[in-house]
Order: C-alpha cells, then sequence, then structure tokens
C-alpha cells in the first residue's frame, strides 16, 4: 500500500470518528446547558404558582382595630439565622426571585399569627373586605405600624430595611395597620394545564383516526395506484412546516370551532390543528405496530372461525399494543414540543385557568414568548425548557424501552 | 347470522377507508385554503393591495410603514438554510457510515440513540440553547474579527441552529440508505483489494446516495420550516439581503412570526402569503435537487 494511500484511509477513517465525537458532544453541550441554566431558577413551587404577580394590599380590620402584637415562639423549623417576628409570628428572609429582583420573603407563618386573621384586603374590588391571606412565599414590601408611643410608623424594604432590621423593628412595636405584599409570580400552574389540555385533546382526535387509517393502509389496501396516492398525501403532509399548519388552522379550523360557538383563539382550536399535524407521524407508527403482528396470528384466527372484525380487536389489536403505546407516546412528546403551530392557534399570552373554549399558552409557547419581546427572560426560559426537555426525553426512553422489551419477546418466541 | 357478521366487517372496512382518505384529504385542504388566504392581498377589492412583484422582489420588510417586501428574505432563508444543510450534511453521513458499518453493535446503538435524542429535543429548546450559547459563541468569533454583532443574533447562529436540528433527518435517511447496500457489494471491493475505508467511501457511500439525498432535500425542507428557534437568534434585520455572517437576518418563518399580534388585516394576512412562498420553495428546492441527482446519475452511467 502506497502511503499516499495509508495516509488517505487514516483520514477518512480520522473524520468518520470526529463526526460521531463531534455530535455527541452537540447533544451533551444542549442537554447540560440547558440543565445548568436552567437548574438555577427551577424550583418546585413554580408548578402550583401563578404566571403573573399579584399584589396584596391589606389593613386591618376597622371593627378590630390594629392588629396587636402577641408573644410568639421560634418553632423549631426556622433555622436561628432566619429573621423570625416574636410580635407578630412570621420568619421573612432576603431573597432573590425568579425574577432576578431582591425581594423579602415570608418562609414561615405561625398558624396563630394575627396577621393570617385580623387582615383584610383594602382593593377596590370583589375581594374587598376578605381576609387577606398571609402566607409563606409573598414578599413583604411595606409595612404600616403603631410605635409604643402611639405614633404610626413605615418599615419594610421600601424604607430600604432587610428583612433583620425590619423584624427587629416590628418588634418593638404594639401593633399593624396594615401592610403591601406581593404574591410572586414566574410559575407555570397556567401553561401546565393547557399542555394537559391540549395533549389530551389532540391525542383524542388524532389517535382513532391515525389508527384506522393505518389499519386501512397496513391490512386492507391492495397495493394500487389509488393506495400509492394516499400514502403519497401523507407522506406530503409529513413534510409540511408545523408554522404552516399554524396557518391552515387559521384559515381552515377557526370557521368551522366558530360555528360551534367557540370564537377566538382556543385550546379546541390548538388541539384540531395538532390532530391534523400529529396524523402522518401517529399512521406511521401504528402501520409499524401493525406490520410487526405475525400474519400467522391473523390466520390462525380467521381458520377458528372469527370474523374480521373479531380478528382485528381481539388478536391483531392486543398483539400490535407496544407498538402502538409508543406511538401514543412519542405524539404526546410532539405535543409538548409543538410551538410554531400553536403560537397562531391558542396564542402566546398566558391564561392562569385555561380550559378547551379560551386561549392560553403551553409550556413550549411560553418559552417562545419569553424569548421574544423588547426584555426576554432567559431564566425562567430556560427553567421552562428544563421541564419540557425532561419530559420529553422520559417519553422517548419509554418508547426505546418498550421497543426493547418487545423485541426481546420476540426472540425468546422464535428460539 | 352470518350476514350480520359480514356486514360489521364491511362496516368496518368502511370507516378505515374512511379515515385513510380523511388523513389524505388534509394535505389538499391545507393546501388550497393557505394559498386562497394568501393570495387574498394581491387581489383587486382588498382595501390594502399589494402587488405581486413588489411583494417578491422587494428588498425591505418594514410592517410599521406597509413595506412589504419578501425579495430579500428569501435569499436570506435560501442561503441560511443551504449552508446550514451544506455543514450538517457530511456529518450525517460520515456518523451514518460510523453507525451503519464501522462501530461494534453496541457503540453504534449508543450513536443511534444520540441522533434520535437529537430528532427529539423540541425545536424552542434548541432555540433557548441557540440563544444562549451559540450567540454568545459567533459574538466572540466576531470580536476577533473585530466585529461588534447584535448580541450574536446573526446569520452565522441561524446557520449553526439549522445545521444541528436538520442533522438528525439526514443522517437517519442516510442510516437506512447504507443498510440497504448489500453486504456483498463491500465483500467484492475487499476482495478487489480495496481497504476498508476505500470501500465504505467509494462503494458504501455511493451506493446508498439516493437515501442521502432523499435525507438532505427532507432536511432542507425541515431548515425552511423551522421557525421558533430561527426567530429567536436571526434577529429579524429590516433590509438586505444579509452579506456579512455576523449580520442579522431574517427568514420567511421568522417573518411569518414577527409581531404577531392582530389576527385581521394586511399585516396578518400577508403571512399567508409568506407561507405560500415558503412551500414553493420547499417545492422547488426538492424538484432542483432531485433533478440534479438524475441528472448527475445519468453522467455517471455514460462515463
Amino acid at each position: 500500500m502506497t502511503k499516499k494511500r495509508r495516509i488517505k484511509n487514516l483520514f477518512r477513517s480520522g473524520s468518520t470518528w470526529f463526526a460521531s465525537l463531534l455530535v455527541t458532544f452537540v447533544l451533551l453541550a444542549v442537554i447540560s446547558y440547558i440543565f445548568a441554566s436552567g437548574w438555577s431558577t427551577f424550583d418546585i413551587s413554580m408548578f402550583s404558582g401563578n404566571y403573573y404577580a399579584s399584589n396584596i394590599l391589606a389593613k386591618a380590620d376597622e371593627d378590630v382595630g390594629a392588629v396587636s402584637a402577641g408573644e410568639f415562639e421560634r418553632p423549631a423549623q426556622v433555622a436561628a439565622d432566619v429573621p423570625f417576628s416574636e410580635n407578630y409570628g412570621f420568619a421573612i428572609q432576603d431573597i432573590v426571585n425568579r425574577e432576578n429582583n431582591r425581594v423579602q420573603s415570608i418562609v414561615y407563618v405561625d398558624p396563630d399569627s394575627p396577621l393570617k386573621q385580623n387582615m383584610v384586603i383594602a382593593t377596590a374590588g370583589a375581594t374587598q373586605g376578605n381576609i387577606a391571606p398571609f402566607e409563606v412565599e409573598a414578599t413583604i414590601i411595606v409595612m404600616d405600624a403603631v410605635d409604643q408611643a402611639g405614633n404610626k410608623i413605615t418599615l419594610g424594604q421600601r424604607k430600604g430595611q432587610s428583612a433583620e432590621e425590619l423584624v427587629a423593628a416590628l418588634d418593638e412595636t404594639t401593633g399593624i395597620l396594615g401592610y403591601q405584599a406581593q404574591i410572586p409570580g414566574g410559575g407555570i400552574r397556567g401553561p401546565i394545564i393547557s399542555t394537559v389540555i391540549l395533549i389530551g385533546m389532540s391525542m383524542l382526535l388524532a389517535m382513532p383516526v391515525a389508527l384506522a387509517a393505518a389499519i386501512y393502509l397496513q391490512r386492507i389496501a391492495s397495493d394500487n395506484k389509488f393506495t400509492r396516492l394516499i400514502r403519497t398525501s401523507i407522506n406530503l403532509l409529513a413534510g409540511v412546516p408545523s408554522i404552516i399548519f399554524g396557518m391552515m388552522g387559521i384559515s381552515v379550523i377557526f370557521p368551522i370551532v366558530k360555528t360551534l360557538g367557540v370564537d377566538g383563539l382556543s385550546l379546541l382550536l390548538g388541539s384540531l390543528t395538532m390532530a391534523i399535524m400529529l396524523l402522518p407521524i401517529l399512521i406511521r407508527q401504528s402501520e409499524e405496530a401493525l406490520a410487526s403482528v405475525p400474519p400467522s396470528y391473523t390466520m390462525a384466527s380467521l381458520a377458528l372461525g372469527a370474523t374480521e372484525t373479531q380478528t382485528l380487536f381481539k388478536v391483531v389489536l392486543p398483539a400490535a399494543f407496544p407498538g402502538i403505546l409508543s406511538a401514543f407516546l412519542l405524539g404526546i412528546s410532539r405535543v409538548i414540543g409543538e410551538s410554531a403551530a400553536l403560537i397562531f392557534t391558542i396564542g402566546t399570552a398566558v391564561n392562569e385557568a385555561p380550559n378547551l373554549t379560551s386561549g392560553g399558552s403551553t409550556l413550549a409557547v411560553l418559552i417562545w414568548n419569553l424569548m421574544g419581546g423588547e426584555t426576554p427572560n432567559f431564566r425562567l426560559a430556560s427553567a421552562v425548557s428544563l421541564v419540557i426537555l425532561t419530559l420529553v426525553l422520559i417519553l422517548n426512553i419509554t418508547v426505546k424501552i418498550i421497543v426493547g422489551l418487545t423485541q426481546n419477546k420476540k426472540t425468546e418466541k422464535v428460539v | 347470522m352470518k350476514g350480520r357478521r359480514y356486514f360489521v366487517d364491511r362496516l368496518m372496512r368502511a370507516i378505515f377507508l374512511f379515515a385513510a382518505l380523511m388523513a389524505a384529504a388534509m394535505i389538499v385542504i391545507l393546501l388550497v385554503f393557505v394559498t386562497v388566504r394568501g393570495v387574498q392581498p394581491f387581489l383587486p377589492g382588498y382595501p390594502e393591495r399589494q402587488e405581486i412583484l413588489p411583494f417578491l422582489s422587494g428588498m425591505r420588510w418594514r410592517a410599521d410603514q406597509g413595506t412589504y417586501g419578501i425579495g430579500f428574505i428569501i435569499i436570506n432563508t435560501l442561503i441560511s438554510s443551504i449552508l446550514g444543510g451544506l455543514l450538517a450534511l457530511p456529518l450525517a453521513v460520515l456518523t451514518a457510515i460510523v453507525i451503519g458499518r464501522i462501530a461494534s453493535p453496541k457503540v453504534s446503538q449508543g450513536l443511534t440513540t444520540v441522533v434520535e435524542t437529537l430528532a427529539a429535543i423540541p425545536s424552542v429548546v434548541y432555540g433557548v440553547f441557540a440563544a444562549g450559547r451559540i450567540t454568545s459563541l459567533v459574538d466572540n468569533l466576531a470580536s476577533l474579527f473585530g466585529i461588534t454583532t447584535y448580541g450574536g443574533s446573526s446569520q452565522l447562529a441561524v446557520i449553526i441552529l439549522l445545521a444541528i436540528m436538520t442533522y438528525p433527518t439526514m443522517t437517519s435517511l442516510s442510516i437506512s440508505g447504507i443498510r440497504a447496500v448489500p453486504l456483498t457489494l463491500d465483500s467484492a471491493s475487499l476482495a478487489l483489494g480495496a481497504t476498508k475505508m476505500e470501500t465504505y467511501f467509494k462503494v458504501v457511500i455511493p451506493g446508498a446516495s439516493s437515501s442521502i439525498v432523499a435525507g438532505f432535500s427532507l432536511g432542507l425542507g425541515r431548515a425552511f420550516g423551522e421557525a421558533t428557534a430561527v426567530s429567536m437568534v436571526a434577529g429579524n434585520a429590516l433590509f438586505g439581503p444579509t452579506t456579512s455572517l455576523f449580520d442579522r437576518t431574517r427568514t420567511l418563518t421568522s417573518t411569518m412570526l414577527s409581531g404577531l399580534h392582530e389576527t385581521t388585516g394586511l399585516d396578518y394576512d400577508i403571512r399567508f402569503s409568506v407561507g405560500i412562498v415558503l412551500m414553493a420553495i420547499i417545492l422547488l428546492t426538492n424538484a432542483a435537487i432531485f433533478g440534479l441527482k438524475r441528472r448527475f446519475d445519468k453522467r455517471a452511467q455514460g462515463v
């Protein structure tokens, strides 16, 4: 072998391994980046929290007068270095929140704290006069208190006090007249509900149609021009960019949904659009699942006198179940990750309590929304990315495990 | 009894056929309705009627001034998608040959998992990665040349992002193409004295070329249509075409998504027109790629 040939070979072999290592590196880079940058913002209370921060303006109930101080003991669960107000029975700490602001957050409230019972909401509106919620996670902005001389004083972060200074000052007072607090935002409960509704509805719509179409193509259709035309059409649909499906949703499904009485962008519109978009992938996966059922099963069943329909529902579909389940899970993973089609059909605004007939951003759309605009909120976007990446990876690993298990089973049977 | 049973069978068959027809009809419905909506702004009787030629050749997109020209956007989209695709193609073919021929079953299974996982990651997640990592990479690279970027949002960032996103599609098609090349061809080549590497590069890869080309065109389709991730790093230039890799760009999809507020009026309807152009570009490039491939094959056979 000439030297030139040997060098060429070495170069070729090197390039193949270089390419493999490079793509593995890219995958690890993406995953580790999302996990690293999302983890610092992520906390479990995100799942239940509101997206929008809400303000609470509370004042002492006029019938009762200023909320007077009591005597409270520091409970065991509050660490010794966390400022704890013995007069009013709550602990508060300086933290940096998800929106990257320095705030003073309540970490503990005694069940008997007078602030929990005798303060009412002062903001005009339907809830005015209700007992104000004084709860863990809320952040105190400012407090009006009565000092020992009977004068009104103002305390808190707005006055430049740290949590420690606030508590020290509070414990010198005899009562509280009112306070202003904020329940922090940045929670993703609304987008989670939207995502769940969207998954449920779009799979409910798409799966039966896809399965039926797959049964036709795999078991009934003969190989002729007509069947090939159907196949080509479905393959073409698979190649359409998702943003175009969004436009289809607006131009085709929007008027249909409107006649049902649901006007504007809604999760129903999004689900119908997603269902159409999912058809090609669900059909292909279901077809593979059906193809994996040995023809001998069908023949045996038919020979025993079962009808086609009985064979299908009692023999073929149960045997193809793992594959159909895989298709189902892959479909879910698609819905979780989809954004472009949904931006057009469900809108980008976050809805705290979405339902089928209202719009509401899903997790993926929320990420897009957070990254766009004048001031991108990168911290929250990467935390939400962490959530959907984890979900998608879990779903895909589950599918791999299912496929692996069924393949093992089959080889065992052959042996 | 028997009659009823066969009736059920026939009914079920009809239902399955109907489902298949419904799925197949969707592409026609989609094309017709999006096209009908997209040509509205150019029809007489539309309140702010647009002219087709200035729309297609315009080098300025100022939605705020009512100027809608997508000439430069088409050029930018073609450049970034094709360069991204060309960046991904060699990587795809090389990993496909590792998975299909070189590596041991364990290693090749591991690499297949890598490719599948890359395919499964949602595009918004790639967008966050691109906006956080790729842009800073591009920004650092640009400062080496003494160029300041718009925070890294640039043509180059879009190209790298699209290379990553089109890679899995191209790879999985290349793998199935390479697996379909019969091992007897390998044996023949080895028996003639070629080394293993020469066999892979001169026999197996050319043998899988039609799958590789199919993968390339499918990947390009994905690159053209990729929307959310691209819109996070494109920077949405207002005029063009973008000539520098480090300058901001604007693609057809990022245009369709930018400043989406109302759901009526010209600013909304014109997005459907952009959508038609997008679909036309995908179809035309597919046709062009397969046309080139056919001509190339004929010439190869002629020799």
